[in-house]
């Protein structure tokens, strides 16, 4: 489903990923743990096509197609979603008018008919349910004034929306309290599927208790340099990311 | 001789031959106090501070003459409101057009109808008309005082007339003409007026419309004045608006601007009086070579008044927008709060935007305050929409119009907002 390559990539003069490999098979859901400074939010960014992330070297292989040929909508057409560590905000646009504008224009890639206002009203809702998002909060402009909680649930819908077949989730547990983590996880598990694969980068173990991972990476230097079951990340729980800095030192 | 004294000159020739056909001796001394003013000052040049970015040798090509009386169909005409039952006037090239209006609230405190009927019937406008601007103040009122002649007349009294009243204005650029169109909008005593202003132009011929609008609201008095600016492709519209804000009431301006080779939108508001409150709020936007200029002033005369400015502009290809805001404290004027914040896209390398943000404070507790911005869109929400699956264009599309559609977050009336959207993303798909 995803092969990533010896891949290498430059922001600016400096090099962030080092000949980074990895494979995911479809329905598997992958973790990827690491030290900041690693490489794993360009690695997200790198998979979603955003600008200024130089690859020098290797290759991203998506469903058999050259990912790294598309642009960054295109992408979204073919089923990559990136949950943003940061979702953006944007005044003077409403929620609801974003995610008809994104879910029509996907629908549109992929040849399906286009939602008119009262069947996208209807289909939001079937999922606005489970996130425990009010009709108020589709009202409001893209993520502004929205609670750090509010914005990660606001991504996980924009996700069950768009109904991806990679999901790529960037530190999705960033600013989350407790109730909030659950929410977002138990939102992030019930989109599971045999599918849909599922890229979670994060920093600390505590999501992966509500989205099990089959398989646990951990990324340090700009490369992968383990990789194990879920088990692996109770382990860095335990004893942090020192040892890899050493084995690469 | 510069163009502009030129065409000042045969502005002046042409208004010294005209006949008025209604005639009263208050109105002819308004109409040479306009003729004086402007034969001494004419056209505005550079060289005037609030003239400073808008030349009008784009005035190149127009000849002077007053504009014919036009017929015009009913089928060319849309309305933005038509599914309310408002009142509707109609001005063809400054003239009112009976046969395509429909005024229907009369009596009870309310007098809507056309100037030149007003002037032809009875002394009543003489107790406003020319008593709240100037003409000393602004040659553009003054030019369009000396060719006093027709317009909107609107005067309710302890009345609040919820439903809006829409007002059009077409220009039909026959032969390089201009037209003068002069209103008066009076809300005195718990009056309330809604109106809605659309500013049309037919065909590619150039045509200058000075329209000059005199406000007066008082004691506990409100008026929403919705403008909407969509002159022709050749279309010059200098347009300006003196009001007047007495106790306890308030004057609220919505101005979307998007049409026409030129438009300088001025507009001046005097809050004079306990509790008086200005609220400007305006969109303009351009592409071409469209030129788009929107001056204001707003002066708190006396202790206890509020503003606040909202003004919001995108320039595309090689156009131009002018932002002038100006908030003057008077001495005394304790208590003002004034806030002004005007934001600006450029949506191309050759697009350019002058902003000029003025506070001049004589008074010493008050609350003032003023920002400006240029910028581009930000990448960061591009790719955010991109990687969303919204293509560039309409993620570039839906950016503007999020920006832009905040300037007008204080129209409470749904259908009116409504209308200020559409209009807006009509000129994003154009």
């Amino acid at each position: 489903m995803l092969e990533i390559n010896n891949l290498h990539v430059n922001v600016g003069e400096t090099q962030i990923l080092k000949g980074l490999n990895l494979k995911i098979n479809s329905g598997e859901v992958h973790a990827i743990m690491g030290p900041n400074g690693a490489g794993k939010s360009t690695l997200s960014y790198v998979l979603s096509g955003r600008a200024g992330y130089e690859v020098t070297e290797g290759t991203i292989s998506y469903q058999g197609k050259n990912l790294l040929d598309m642009e960054p909508e295109k992408r979204a057409g073919e089923g990559i979603f990136l949950a943003f560590q940061y979702p953006v905000e944007i005044p003077g646009v409403s929620t609801m008018n974003f995610l008809k504008a994104a879910v029509n224009s996907v629908r549109k890639y992929r040849g399906d008919k286009e939602f008119d206002a009262m069947e996208f009203l209807k289909f939001v809702r079937e999922q606005t349910k489970i996130l425990n998002i009010s009709d108020d909060m589709l009202k409001r402009a893209v993520n502004v004034g929205f609670s750090g909680g509010e914005k990660k649930r606001a991504e996980v819908l924009q996700m069950a929306v768009l109904d991806p077949i990679l999901a790529v989730l960037d530190e999705t547990d960033s600013g989350l309290d407790v109730d909030a983590l659950r929410i977002v996880g138990e939102g992030v598990t019930a989109l599971r599927s045999s599918k849909r694969s599922m890229l979670v980068i994060t920093h600390y173990q505590r999501l992966l208790d509500y989205i099990i991972p089959d398989v646990v990476h951990v990324l340090s230097s700009g490369k992968i340099v383990d990789t194990g079951d879920k088990n692996l990340a109770l382990e860095l729980e335990k004893n942090g990311y020192e040892i890899y800095s050493e084995a690469v030192a | 001789m510069s163009l502009v004294s030129e065409i000042t000159r045969n502005l002046v020739n042409e208004q010294s031959t005209m006949q008025f056909p209604q005639s009263k001796p208050w109105l002819e001394s308004l109409r040479a106090d306009g003729i004086d003013a402007f034969k001494k000052d004419g056209l505005p040049d550079i060289n005037i501070e609030k003239w400073k970015y808008t030349n009008l040798n784009q005035l190149n090509g127009v000849t002077g003459e007053r504009s014919p009386e036009v017929a015009v169909n009913q089928d060319q005409i849309t309305w933005l409101l038509d599914e309310v039952e408002t009142n509707k006037l109609v001005f063809v090239n400054g003239y009112f057009k009976k046969s395509l209006s429909k005024i229907i609230d009369v009596g009870q405190g309310i007098r809507i109808s056309a100037l030149c009927n007003e002037l032809l019937n009875s002394d009543f406008i003489n107790n406003y008309l020319g008593k709240i601007a100037s003409t000393a103040d602004n040659p553009l009122f003054a030019l369009n005082t000396a060719f006093i002649e027709d317009g909107c007349s609107i005067v309710v009294e302890n009345c609040k007339l919820l439903k809006p009243i829409e007002v059009v204005y077409i220009s039909t650029g026959s032969n390089a003409t201009c037209h003068y169109p002069r209103n008066i909008i009076i809300a005195r005593n718990n009056a309330e007026i809604n109106i809605v202003e659309r500013h049309i132009g037919f065909g590619g011929e150039v045509y200058m419309s000075n329209g000059a609008t005199e406000i007066l609201v008082e004691d506990h008095s409100k008026i929403n004045h919705y403008r909407i600016f969509e002159d022709a492709v050749n279309g010059i519209n200098l347009s300006s608006v003196r009001a007047v804000v007495k106790d306890y009431s308030c004057y609220n301006s919505f101005v979307l601007s998007t049409g026409g080779r030129l438009n300088r939108c001025e507009i001046d508001v005097s809050c004079a009086g306990d509790r008086a409150n200005a609220s400007l709020s305006g969109v303009y936007t351009a592409r071409d070579q469209q030129h788009t200029d929107h001056t204001t002033r707003i002066e708190h005369l006396v202790p206890n008044t509020t503003s606040v400015e909202n003004y919001r502009g995108a320039l595309d290809g090689s156009a131009r927008g002018i932002f002038q805001g100006s908030i003057f404290v008077a001495v005394g004027a304790d208590g003002t709060d004034g806030r002004m914040s005007n934001k600006n896209l450029l949506l191309s390398s050759q697009a350019e935007v002058n902003a000029k943000p003025q506070l001049e404070i004589y008074a010493d507790d008050v609350q003032c305050a003023h920002g400006c911005t240029t910028g581009e869109l930000d990448d960061e929400a591009l790719f955010y929409l991109r990687s969303r699956g919204i293509t560039e264009p309409n993620a570039r599309a839906i950016l503007v119009e999020g920006f832009l559609n905040e300037a007008f977050s204080g129209i409470e009336e749904q259908t009116i907002l409504d209308v200020f959207h559409e209009k807006i993303r009509d000129w994003m798909v154009i």
